[in-house]
């Protein structure tokens, strides 16, 4: 073997087992920062208020990361009916045009006692009102698809209720340096990023 | 030299790569960032084609890369030409992607622009292989 081929193999190969290395070593170490004190009196619920394990989402409707880990987060409830999930807003403004009025319009939709199902929709059709300028008239659409009074729920969605609710939200979890979406706190334990269905499985039980 | 310069770089941008693969491929490692970064590029709907992460292309490009510098100056069997065309190509898409972190995802992932550096310094180290083999460097 040449000279320039034998470097060529050390070379190689030293960079395969330092990549190796590093993909093993970050997919180790999933994301949880702490703990945190959160008042589970307020935010939209699914579950029994007497649960036991109650996880509070802190999500961006306009979050691709959020959208991804919904079907996983309302499957924990799904399978365990004795968990409550909560969801708070936290629209991360700066990098979505539409997280705002989106929490807003996810508001307007629980005064209707909708909001799971417009949780579902707004995740589900993310790609279709990110970008628009004004998404009113469309979220306007999926509140009356899903049996809401159309009129009620725009008004709803520009009251200041609607805006102070989210600002609530919002600044309690700036206040808690949550930085990202989502953010999930179970039973005070702070968790960041989708979970897949044994994730949460394993933290449901730990939380029990 | 400076082939075995093009190894080593292409080597690093597969190590990128093959870790932001393997990021995208753990949800729990992705979010939504104040302010952006790596994990709101890496969410966002912009971070796959055709249903493969971006990532993905990346190894595969890269790999590409090594087979090819391989196959140009360690045992060549193939004109530089291919891999000049392979080092364009790949800076095209990479610009291509700066722009939509630029212009529509309003977030900036430092790996992906560390990946970016690493294509120009292989395109610049081509670009010097190449003017050697025409006689226009002194050797």
């Amino acid at each position: 073997m040449s000279g320039d081929a034998k470097f060529f193999l050390g070379v190689v190969i030293s960079a395969v087992v330092i990549i190796g290395a590093i993909i093993a070593f970050s997919t180790h170490n999933k994301a949880s920062s702490g703990t945190v004190t959160v008042d589970t009196t307020l935010g939209q619920k699914l579950g029994p208020d007497d649960a036991k394990v109650k996880i509070v989402e802190f999500g961006d409707l306009q979050c691709p990361a959020c959208a991804a880990a919904a079907t996983e987060f309302r499957n924990v409830q799904k399978n365990n009916p004795d968990v409550q999930i909560i969801f708070r807003y936290f629209p991360l403004i700066e990098i979505h045009k539409n997280a705002q009025i989106a929490a807003q319009a996810a508001e307007a939709a629980g005064k209707q006692d909708k909001f799971w199902q417009f949780y579902d929709v707004m995740y589900e059709r993310q790609t279709q009102w990110e970008s628009d300028t004004d998404p009113t008239g469309r979220f306007s659409g999926y509140a009356t698809e899903l049996g809401m009074d159309g009129s009620r729920f725009v008004s709803d969605m520009n009251s200041d209720d609607a805006k102070n609710v989210v600002k609530r939200d919002l600044d309690f979890a700036l206040a808690s340096n949550f930085n990202q979406t989502p953010t999930f706190v179970i039973n005070g334990k702070v968790v960041v990023g989708g979970q897949t269905a044994s994730d949460w499985q394993k933290l449901v039980a730990e939380a029990k | 030299m400076k082939a075995k310069i093009l190894l080593v770089l292409s080597l690093i941008g597969l190590g990128i790569s093959a870790y932001l693969v393997a990021k995208t491929a753990d949800p729990s490692s992705v979010a939504c960032s104040i302010g952006g970064g790596c994990e709101t590029v890496l969410s966002s709907s912009y971070a796959k084609i055709l249903g493969i992460s971006v990532a993905t292309y990346g190894v595969a490009w890269y790999i590409g890369c090594v087979a090819l510098i391989y196959f140009s100056y360690f045992q060549p069997k193939l004109k530089s030409i291919y891999l000049t065309g392979w080092l364009v190509a790949g800076m095209l898409f990479s610009l291509y992607l700066l722009s939509l972190e630029i212009f529509k995802i309003h977030a900036y992932c430092t790996w992906c622009l560390t990946s970016l550096v690493v294509v120009a310094l292989m395109c610049k180290a081509q670009w010097f292989i190449v003017r050697e083999q025409r006689g226009e460097l002194s050797q």
